[in-house]
């Protein structure tokens, strides 16, 4: 007889294929039937059904796979399957809210603009922000996951130091290395920030926060990286309508 | 664009202006002026827009020194005199104002 845990899981993954039938079914009725105003439905129906599909824990191996995927979430110290699922749940509704504005946006062209470039920076900061192992970064080499073993272990630096000891795992002046998971994620948070703005101001904006960051008091940290991200959106803007008026003095491109 | 002049803005100015011929890296500056070092960069940032201030990187080996290079940022001659003059006739900000700032970091 199939423990609770294994029926949980089959229950759930019916759940899951119903909700994708059912985002899939507006999307085709939509599109047959109302081609007019219902292009929103359309839209939203789209974005929900590649999110669930994509958010889906496919059981790996006839329905177990997924369960001992769990279990072993559970066993892991430091991480919480429920708060690993609260966070997939959070970034399939951001996905979904953000990709419904970009494609309403399109399909819709007597609205403004601004819903089409919020949806679309949205949708990249959701996805640029995910927990994606062994994705390759820009060129100074600070990838998520680089960010993580930097602070942790000290076994990766940053864009101008390599080799154990360099980059934020250098000696503090404390001994106290603070919340690392929670310095960890905002760590990548820069990563990600960075990948919104011009690709040089970019670079050097994360590779100052790391400068600083290997060098300032381990307890003041957090703080400081927090004071980082929540300047960001302006710099983001700023360094954009900069890159703006280079392009626009340099003029248009010539071939060759 | 002109540039304003903020507290933020006076608090690095000034941090600035105690040696003008002096290089100063983003954290010593952070620490001179209170304000949290995600505030001082894009103040940094726009000062050198303007001219006022000339920035450039560290010359170290990074595995020898066990750290990352620095920024260091410096007033240029025009800026050092645009710093002062702005600075004169700019309001004073009131003390409890620049109390408040130091408590919060400079994100007030």
């Amino acid at each position: 007889m199939p423990d609770l845990d294994s029926r949980k899981e089959r229950t759930k993954n019916r759940v899951r294929i119903g909700a994708f039938i059912a985002a899939s079914t507006t999307v085709i009725t939509t599109a047959l039937l109302q081609p007019g105003p219902q292009w929103v439905l359309l839209a939203v129906g789209v974005a929900a059904a590649i999110a669930v599909a994509a958010s889906a824990d496919l059981p790996r191996g006839g329905g177990r796979g997924g369960l001992a995927e769990a279990q072993s979430l559970r066993t892991m110290p430091g991480i919480d399957p429920r708060e690993v699922r609260r966070k997939k749940r959070g970034r399939v509704s951001a996905f979904i809210g953000s990709s419904t504005m970009a494609i309403s946006a399109l399909f819709q062209p007597g609205w403004e603009w601004l819903p089409l470039a919020v949806g679309v920076s949205a949708a990249i900061a959701v996805a640029a922000s995910a927990d994606l192992p062994g994705r390759s970064g820009r060129d100074s080499g600070l990838t998520g996951r680089a960010l993580i073993l930097l602070i942790r272990d000290g076994t990766v630096t940053g864009s101008r130091g390599s080799g154990s000891g360099s980059g934020l795992a250098g000696p503090g002046r404390d001994d106290d290395d603070g919340p690392v998971d929670a310095t960890a994620h905002q760590w990548r948070m820069l990563a990600a920030v960075s990948r919104l703005m011009p690709r040089p101001a970019g670079r050097r904006w994360l590779a100052e926060a790391e400068s600083l960051l290997s060098e300032i008091l381990p307890v003041r940290r957090g703080a400081a990286i927090r004071s980082y991200l929540l300047s960001a959106p302006w710099l983001v803007v700023m360094m954009w309508a900069r890159e703006a008026q280079r392009r626009a003095r340099l003029g248009p491109r010539r071939p060759g | 664009m002109a540039l304003r002049l903020t507290v933020q803005v006076q608090l690095v100015l000034q941090g600035l202006l105690r040696d003008p011929g002096k290089e100063m890296y983003g954290l010593e500056l952070s620490e001179e002026t209170g304000l949290q070092p995600g505030t001082a960069y894009p103040i940094l940032l726009r000062l050198e827009h303007e001219g006022w201030v000339t920035s450039r990187w560290e010359d170290i080996d990074p595995r020898a020194e066990k750290r990352p290079a620095r920024r260091y940022y410096r007033l240029t001659a025009g800026g050092a005199v645009q710093a002062s003059a702005a600075l004169a006739g700019a309001r004073r900000p009131k003390d409890t104002a620049l109390r408040r700032l130091a408590e919060g970091g400079g994100t007030a």
